[in-house]
């Protein structure tokens, strides 16, 4: 048994569909989170994340005005925003691969796609805080590590820093 | 010629982990079972959502009817992609299905393209 203290959680359902929303806040409730706050908007989650500082956001892609993805790439980027770390699982009805990529650099931690699932919800729960990932910050992007395998790379080094260092 | 593109990689303290601890391995399986049960009981509410559901995708298709812009096609763009979601969800395929089809149509048609709409879809 895992045995989470998830009642020590804080989570932010962001989703401009009230069902859906109902549907989540019952999942988490049922896994024992107590701290759950809903948002329907990019506006109402910016303050929500001033307001209580939540600890996971499992977010929608597609809303009116702000999209999931603006919204995701506002809190990685803008400098105002109040904890750019933040740990976000994207929970949406796009599921191609170019979703998925989309999703990834703008910055998600994780990503489920529907139907949801009370299992997929849980493990993608247990990844954020069993397996979180370093942070990247480049000229063009912040946000986790984009890489999920670490892969050894068997050919010629074509890199000039790891070249020099190898000569 | 060395690139010029600073990269910082780092790990922030793990303070999920801190908070929630656990982490034995193994899922737990009465969370598990209770989030379904719950999930059950919430299928009997299906009916009132996709009531809502259809409501709002025939307002947002009278929308698009009466002055097609990008902004009432992406109305009713979103509303079919959230009764897609939430029919899947609720094992509703058929359902799932027809909206899926619409977001299709809707998300891959190039702006401007003519769609069906008003007394076709009646």
């Amino acid at each position: 048994m895992s045995d989470y203290r998830f009642e020590r959680l804080k989570i932010l359902v962001v989703d401009d569909n009230a069902h859906m929303r109902k549907l989540v806040v019952t999942i988490l409730q049922a896994f024992g989170v107590v701290h759950i706050f809903e948002a329907a908007s990019g506006e109402a989650t910016w303050e929500s994340l001033r307001e209580h500082n939540p600890d996971i956001i499992i977010l929608d892609w597609v809303m009116e005005g702000m999209s999931g993805i603006e919204l995701m790439k506002m809190i990685r980027a803008n400098p105002a925003s109040p904890n750019p770390f933040v740990p976000v699982i994207m929970l949406t009805g796009h599921t191609s691969l170019d979703h998925v990529m989309q999703a990834r650099d703008a910055g998600i931690n994780e990503f489920i796609a529907k139907p949801v699932s009370v299992k997929t919800m849980m493990s993608r729960l247990s990844s954020i805080i069993e397996h979180p990932r370093p942070y990247v910050r480049t000229t063009v992007y912040f946000g986790p590590c984009r890489r999920r395998r670490q892969d050894e790379h068997r050919g010629p080094e074509r890199r000039s820093a790891a070249k020099e260092a190898a000569e | 010629m060395a690139r010029q593109q600073p990269i910082e990689l780092f790990m922030p303290p793990n303070m999920l982990k801190a908070k929630a601890g656990g982490g034995f391995g193994g899922v737990d399986m009465n969370a598990i079972k209770r989030a379904e049960a719950a999930m059950e009981t919430l299928k009997g509410d299906f009916s009132g959502m996709a009531a809502d559901g259809i409501t709002a995708l025939s307002a947002a298709r009278e929308a698009y009817a009466a002055k097609a812009d990008p902004g009432s096609r992406a109305a009713l763009l979103r509303t079919a992609h959230d009764i897609k979601g939430q029919a899947a969800t609720y094992d509703f395929p058929l359902m799932g299905r027809v909206a899926g089809s619409l977001t299709k149509m809707l998300g891959e048609a190039p702006q401007g393209t003519l769609l069906p709409t008003g007394s076709r879809w009646r």
